[in-house]
């Protein structure tokens, strides 16, 4: 039938896809270590497994990775290793299809102020790239997991930036505390939610399976679409 | 038949998108064209909000009222010119919406949808739309020029709807030179026959369905030929929103 079809030969445009740009901002401090950063790699593992099953979100979905332990640093997500890279957009982010899971190593203190500006950073680079592409792009996600509290100085002004950044529509953070994190400090760092609570680290899986499912109803979102996120079974609310 | 006024040839087809199947929606967008008195043709496009719970209401609603209210007019002894026809058809298609939340206990939000409508006189052809939807006009030398450009935020999923809160829906109008074609699409199809960066349709693209309309009449096959189209995997790879368009030609002008 397709043969006989005078329209078969319309021939197709070949745009880039639509993008939704990522940044986990990861507590790796020395309080990580031992068994929550391992849960913490699995989950990132799962994520990345989760993403690559569903065909849009693989192409739209792209994801960079900013750790805070020690120093804040854009770790690499193409080779696997979890070493540090330049913080240049350009490099930073990956498609999810390519997405290689890092194996993240915990030490040092949480300057978790310097890391939300890093992943702040990467964004605006990303979404400069876009525009000068002509690449349509949804509001990017900067996820923010801690299980402690800050220990740069300039914290609150990365927090002030950040709500300021959302509060003009410019990215949705999601603070996400673990066991005993300090929850005050991390509800500064957005306007509009308020930070969920894992009260266990087994919980990250939980937690990267609804990341990758919100994104992958995003990513598979269509124009004028409000996106309803599924619900947050891992999350306690924390009232404070 | 005696047919002394150059008539239109007007083919058009709605899809339910990949997406939509998938979740089990409706589809959203919805088309209506009407040949009206004195050889005008009216053609309406209407893409219904994802996020609104009765978008496939407000669409083929607002495009049903916009084409009958040029319809209306032009029986009428004074039309006022187009310009007053555009806005009174989406004066009309407001209205309509808000009758039917007022009717139903619906927000006019559920209703939410895009409009872009056209209508061709013998002496111009007139453009208007709210949203992201796409005009493009046919030339005599057989280039293809965008008469509109689709409405967009910064992010993939947000444009202007007709039932925007007033003085919130900016309204996109151009009057030009009658054309001999012209074709009307929703943003699902906008990936695949236009360069995004530029605005600019791809002609290749375009060009079998005006082809095909010059050549020949608007058959009931040539219908089906449009829909296969759209739901053809090359397509549905590609775009996995609902999928509409819409292509007039005049054969005689061409």
């Amino acid at each position: 039938m397709e043969e006989t079809n005078p329209f078969a030969i319309a021939e197709l445009v070949d745009n880039p896809e639509q993008r939704c740009p990522v940044v986990l901002v990861l507590d790796t401090s020395r309080s990580m270590q031992g068994k929550a950063i391992d849960e913490l790699n699995a989950g990132i593992r799962q994520f990345a497994d989760d993403l690559k099953a569903d065909s849009l979100a693989s192409l739209r979905v792209e994801v960079a990775i900013v750790t805070f332990g020690g120093n804040a640093q854009a770790i690499d997500v193409r080779q696997g290793h979890g070493a540090a890279i330049a913080p240049d957009p350009a490099v930073a982010f990956v498609p999810a299809d390519t997405f290689s899971p890092p194996a993240l190593r915990a030490d040092g203190g949480t300057p978790m102020g310097d890391a939300v500006n890093l992943g702040l950073d990467l964004l605006r680079g990303r979404k400069a790239m876009y525009k000068n592409h002509g690449i349509p792009y949804f509001r990017p996600w900067l996820f923010l997991i801690s299980d402690g509290e800050p220990t740069d100085q300039n914290w609150s002004a990365a927090a002030d930036q950040a709500r300021l950044e959302e509060s003009l529509k410019g990215v949705s953070v999601f603070p996400i505390g673990v066991e005993k994190a300090d929850m005050g400090p991390l509800a500064m760092f957005s306007s509009q939610r308020s930070p969920a609570k894992l009260t266990s680290i087994g919980e990250f899986q939980s937690l990267f399976r609804w990341l990758s499912g919100s994104l992958s109803a995003v990513a598979n979102s269509r124009p004028g679409e409000t996106v309803t996120l599924p619900n947050a079974g891992w999350a306690q609310i924390d009232p404070s | 038949m005696t047919e002394i006024e150059p008539g239109w040839q007007v083919l058009g087809a709605s899809t339910i998108g990949a997406s939509h199947l998938k979740q089990a929606l409706p589809g959203q967008d919805a088309f209506m064209a009407a040949e009206c008195r004195g050889g005008v043709l009216a053609v309406a496009v209407a893409d219904g909000a994802g996020s609104a719970s009765h978008a496939q209401v407000g669409s083929r609603l607002a495009a049903r009222r916009a084409v009958s209210a040029v319809f209306d007019r032009m029986l009428q002894p004074r039309t006022g010119g187009v310009y007053a026809m555009l806005d009174d058809a989406f004066a009309q298609a407001r209205r309509e919406l808000e009758f039917e939340a007022a009717a139903t206990g619906l927000d006019l939000r559920d209703l939410s949808t895009t409009l872009t409508v056209v209508i061709a006189m013998p002496d111009c052809l007139g453009v208007a739309q709210t949203g992201d939807g796409l005009v493009v006009a046919l030339e005599p030398d057989g280039s293809l020029i965008p008469l509109t450009r689709p409405q967009r935020g910064e992010y993939a999923n947000e444009t202007h709807f007709l039932t925007n809160p007033r003085g919130d829906t900016p309204r996109y109008i151009h009057v030009g030179e009658v054309a001999p074609g012209f074709a009307v699409l929703t943003d699902g199809l906008l990936p695949v026959s236009a360069d995004l960066r530029t605005g600019r349709p791809h002609a290749p693209f375009f060009q079998p369905f005006f082809t095909a309309l010059k050549q020949g009449p608007a058959t009931p096959e040539l219908a089906r030929h449009l829909e296969q189209f759209l739901e053809s995997p090359r397509l549905r790879q590609r775009v996995d929103d609902d999928l509409t368009l819409v292509v007039a030609v005049q054969p005689d002008a061409v």
